[in-house]
């Protein structure tokens, strides 16, 4: 399904992404860990086409995406989470939700609308408060109204950047199902977490990274039991150095 | 008491103005936090279009100011293009210096072409008036007054019920946000610019026949359209023309009840309370600033 190869990327005259692959399969959730400042989320926002790759590429069922503008991305059924701050919090939530299917505007409101009462029934919160500033929004609540505006486009692939950041436990478990639901509707999940019990426990496969580049990568299971893992958090793992041709 | 209610009535019917003089300056402030310091020189430009259009073709200037929308719209894509978007990538800061500049020349280029004698149109109802009982209502003023509600209206309408309105509130207050969704942050600027711009074209026929004006007038216009767009709130169209109507009342009151040398300075020290006690301006909501982007 996605399919990156010899990625390297990075901001300025810094390149934080030093080679990496990596391969997620339709239908999975896939999880990618590693210390601060690993490349964890450039790597999302590389395939979401906010930052352009200098070497490598990225393909999506075999089309390459690699440096295609956001538009281009979600029009291949890609779409992201962003981090933090990914509401417009002067827009109410059905305004934010609605935004969600921007590229596909011109297809008339009643889809759109249509579409906005599907993802009530999975998140509640659209149903209850659409007419809310998403601004007066609980974190929690926040993300509610960020995966359901993910899901108006009904993509192949969300891109999850710490779902779980700064979440309260009842919110922790909100977004797991939530994100069990998403993955249950045949979305196939790629998210970057810093919680590491809570990515592996949910993950069918995960990566390790480490200094912008992979460390590890294998099913959840086998990361999660794997005795090296704690050497890449604190440091034993050695990058690759040289960019892919 | 008649005293009193047509002092309102004067005040209210200018406050009208102000706010559509200070619309374009409303969206690009307020929206994209750009302080486009050729409002005022824009404003002037409009009205001599209007005056040109009066004086060559006798085209009412209300008329001449939806003839001249459609390229001021596009002056505003080219300022956006050529100027706001090259100088944001440097610093964000340097479009205040920018548009500084830019109006200086305008200025400049605008008494190149007309000269720097004073202007005016003279339609009709310039200097007539309607009567209710003793009360005088100046027809100038509430033409100028109900064409400042309908741009608001139009304006209003657009930012707040259409896919480019949402797009324009994303992209200003989250642009990386909005590309996640398609929107991109470039182009929304330039149509903000467009209907920053286009919408100079209505205050600049009020100001062509409600007011005298030079190349230099900008200077005042500049100053009086900032006050409304801080004290209505950042971005707060509706706020912005209830700021006019207040700022118009309030000169109007003192200009009856202190002194014509007080006019300007009341409104000033209106601000600044207004700002102490509510410095998101008067008619804007707060939003939780522990969670804001």
């Amino acid at each position: 399904m996605i399919h990156i190869d010899g990625l390297w990327a990075g901001y300025g005259g810094l390149d934080i992404l030093r080679g990496v692959d990596l391969k997620v399969e339709q239908g999975t959730i896939n999880c990618i860990v590693g210390p601060n400042g690993a490349g964890k989320s450039t790597v999302l926002k590389t395939i979401s086409g906010i930052l352009a790759p200098r070497a490598g590429s990225i393909a999506v069922d075999g089309v390459q995406l690699g440096g295609e503008p956001p538009a281009a991305i979600l029009r291949a059924g890609v779409v992201q989470v962003p981090q933090r701050h990914g509401l417009f919090t002067k827009l109410t939530v059905r305004e934010n939700v609605l935004m969600g299917a921007y590229i596909i505007r011109r297809r008339g409101r009643k889809q759109m609308d249509g579409r906005y009462e599907e993802l009530a029934e999975i998140f509640p919160l659209l149903a209850e408060r659409p007419h809310v500033l998403a601004g007066s929004l609980s974190g929690g609540q926040r993300r509610m109204v960020e995966f359901a505006r993910a899901m108006m486009l009904d993509p192949k692939i969300v891109l999850l950047d710490e779902p779980t950041l700064g979440l309260d436990p009842i919110s922790l478990a909100i977004i797991r199902d939530s994100i069990l639901v998403m993955n249950g509707a045949g979305t196939t999940i790629l998210m970057v977490e810093q919680n590491v019990r809570f990515g592996l426990s949910l993950a069918h496969h995960a990566t390790v990274m480490s200094a912008g580049s992979v460390a590890l990568a294998g099913s959840a299971q086998d990361i999660a039991d794997n005795p090296h893992l704690m050497d890449v958090f604190f440091g034993a793992a050695s990058p690759r150095t040289e960019p892919a041709a | 008491m008649t005293e009193l209610l047509q002092t309102l009535i004067f005040g209210a019917l200018i406050g009208g103005v102000y706010a559509l003089m200070a619309t374009g300056l409303t969206l690009t402030f307020g929206v994209m936090k750009i302080v486009n310091m050729t409002q005022g020189a824009l404003l002037v430009l409009s009205a001599y279009l209007c005056y040109s259009l009066w004086v060559h073709f006798g085209i009412d200037p209300i008329l001449g100011a939806f003839l001249i929308t459609a390229p001021m719209g596009l002056l505003g894509v080219a300022l956006y293009k050529l100027v706001i978007e090259r100088v944001q990538r440097i610093d964000h800061g340097l479009t205040i210096v920018a548009t500084f500049a830019l109006a200086m020349i305008a200025e400049g280029l605008i008494a190149l072409a007309w000269g720097p004698n004073t202007r005016a149109t003279t339609p009709p109802y310039f200097n007539r008036s309607f009567r209710i009982g003793s009360l005088v209502v100046p027809q100038a003023q509430l033409y100028a007054c109900l064409l400042a509600i309908g741009v608001t209206v139009v304006l209003q309408l657009v930012i707040k019920r259409s896919w480019l309105g949402y797009a324009i509130t994303a992209a200003s207050e989250n642009p990386e946000g909005a590309r996640l969704v398609g929107v991109e942050p470039v182009r929304v600027g330039a149509w903000i610019f467009a209907i920053s711009v286009a919408s100079t074209a209505f205050g600049g026929a009020a100001l062509s026949f409600l007011f005298q004006f030079v190349p230099d007038s900008q200077d005042v216009w500049i100053g009086l359209t900032l006050s409304v767009v801080i004290l209505g709130g950042l971005g707060s169209l509706a706020g912005a023309f209830a700021a006019g109507l207040l700022l118009g009342v309030a000169e109007a009151m003192t200009t009856t009840y202190v002194s014509v040398r007080w006019a300007t300075a009341v409104p000033t020290l209106m601000i600044l309370i207004v700002l102490t006690i509510r410095p998101q301006g008067l008619f804007t909501r707060a939003t939780r600033q522990d969670l804001a982007t």
